[in-house]
């Protein structure tokens, strides 16, 4: 209720640059918090691999990939007829060359933005060299391909360092603004 | 799978998200050039509501539509699998949403969209006292501009930067941001929107500056279309869409750069031969003019 009456006591032409300093600051936050993710692309990894009755796609991103967070996006194509298979079992299966456990991920449509390609995301512990295999199957049978992956170690975050500062700055300068409100209007 | 495709959205916040601030305070603006008091000088006052007419708002906001449609739907998410795709969005953004945009003059009415205190610093850049205006005139002046477009076309059409960008998503938004701001700038010249930092541009010589980057654009469309072999790598290593070889798709890119892509900047010097001719035919008649001297003579003639 409280805050209801202090946006009551606001004009129109206040309640707007309430509004839009508010987007400005979901629009930096947004901007810097999604990393960006090559969806449908990056580096290949898998070009046109035989997989059971299959032929097989994969990209991974960042590039070069770094321990962390990697994406996998995997396209699986009928070679009769060169279109997308579009409702097999997809598993990516990350194993490393010692020490950590396996990590694996199921790859969907769902996390996909092309729908004709499955994709997850494998939260790799460690650098080094890691073998991923991607497996399949459906109706028509199974198979599987595999690539090494050499992982770097984790880099520096520095993005929410970098939002922190986009943050304060637009705060002080929306101080400055609204300490001198009251003496001027729009 | 058609289907599968239509739905293939990538739905990007921070877009989402600026194209509606610049739509909201578009808006804003024009709501408030529209509602100007009566006490405003009359010139003035019908000078403001030209620049707050409908089509106005209708055409940037059909600019922002197209910058969405070209950024999110499945043309953007489909042109790492198609070039031709990859063509068609960078035309949308290029030749349609930029003028779409620069003939709703955006500049005087998101000025009056902003709050007072954020109008005043850019006043304050852009006015005759500022330092900054000098440099920002030279680095913007038509042949700047000019130099700087057709760099960004030729340069991000190599082969190594084409599939860098198509490869890692950071480099790709730098080439469509490149493409943007040098297309607003060239295109802003060709319009004469404000803000007016230079000369305008005579009709004649808009003209000759539209149709001069003609060449370049028609000459890398032909060169694509006509490859005897693939340009970009990139499009070797995806799974094939719509049954088309990467060939055919290499051709049909090059045709819609070259034919679609070089149209509008025709269109373009049509409409400012069109706004002469008409400027000329209101011009009033000369009456003691020589031909009108010599059809008396012919009339007289027995």
């Amino acid at each position: 209720m409280r805050g209801r009456s202090w946006t009551k006591k606001l004009d129109f032409s206040q309640k707007v640059q309430l509004l839009t300093a508010l987007l400005t600051l979901a629009l930096v936050a947004l901007a810097g918090a999604a990393p960006i993710q090559a969806h449908g692309g990056g580096t290949p990894q898998l070009v046109q691999a035989s997989s059971g009755p299959y032929q097989l796609y994969t990209w991974t991103d960042p590039d070069p990939p770094r321990a962390g967070p990697i994406h996998v996006t995997v396209a699986l194509v009928d070679p009769a007829t060169q279109q997308p298979v579009l409702d097999a079992n997809v598993q990516i299966v990350a194993t490393p060359g010692e020490g950590s456990q396996p990590v694996t991920a199921l790859a969907t449509h769902e996390n996909a933005v092309i729908k004709t390609y499955y994709e997850a995301d494998l939260d790799l512990p460690a650098a080094g060299t890691w073998q991923v295999t991607v497996a399949h199957s459906d109706t028509a049978g199974s198979g599987s391909a595999g690539f090494a992956l050499d992982v770097q170690p984790a880099a520096r975050n520095w993005r929410p360092i970098g939002i922190g500062a986009v943050l304060a700055v637009i705060a002080i300068g929306a101080w400055f603004v609204l300490k001198n409100n009251g003496q001027s209007t729009v | 799978m058609t289907t599968a495709l239509l739905f293939s959205w990538d739905m990007r916040p921070e877009v989402i998200l600026l194209l509606g601030l610049l739509a909201v305070v578009y808006l804003r603006g024009w709501l408030r050039l529209r509602a100007l008091p009566v006490a405003a000088a009359a010139q003035s006052q019908d000078q403001h509501r030209a620049l707050a007419a409908g089509w106005r708002l209708a055409t940037y906001w059909a600019g922002l539509l197209t910058l969405a449609v070209s950024l999110m739907s499945p043309i953007d998410v489909l042109g790492g699998q198609l070039f031709l795709m990859h063509m068609t969005q960078h035309l949308l953004l290029t030749m349609v949403a930029v003028p779409l945009l620069l003939i709703g003059n955006p500049f005087p009415v998101l000025m009056w969209g902003l709050p007072r205190k954020a109008r005043r610093p850019v006043s304050a850049v852009l006015s005759e006292r500022s330092p900054v205006r000098r440099p920002l005139a030279m680095v913007t002046s038509p042949g700047v501009v000019w130099l700087l477009y057709i760099s960004a076309l030729i340069g991000w059409h190599d082969p190594a930067l084409y599939n860098l960008a198509l490869r890692n998503p950071f480099v790709h938004d730098l080439q469509h941001l490149s493409f943007f701001i040098t297309t607003m700038l060239l295109w802003w010249h060709i319009l004469g929107a404000a803000p007016r930092l230079h000369r305008s541009l005579s009709a004649g010589q808009r003209i000759v500056y539209t149709i001069s980057v003609v060449p370049v654009n028609m000459i890398i469309g032909v060169v694509i279309a006509f490859a005897p072999s693939p340009i970009y790598s990139h499009y070797l290593g995806v799974p094939r869409l719509l049954g088309l070889s990467v060939m055919e798709d290499q051709m049909i890119a090059g045709i819609l750069m070259w034919i679609p892509g070089s149209e509008m900047f025709f269109w373009a010097a049509l409409i400012v031969l069109t706004q002469i001719v008409n400027a000329e035919a209101k011009k009033p008649v000369q009456t003691n003019a020589p031909w009108l001297v010599d059809e008396q003579v012919a009339v007289s003639v027995r």
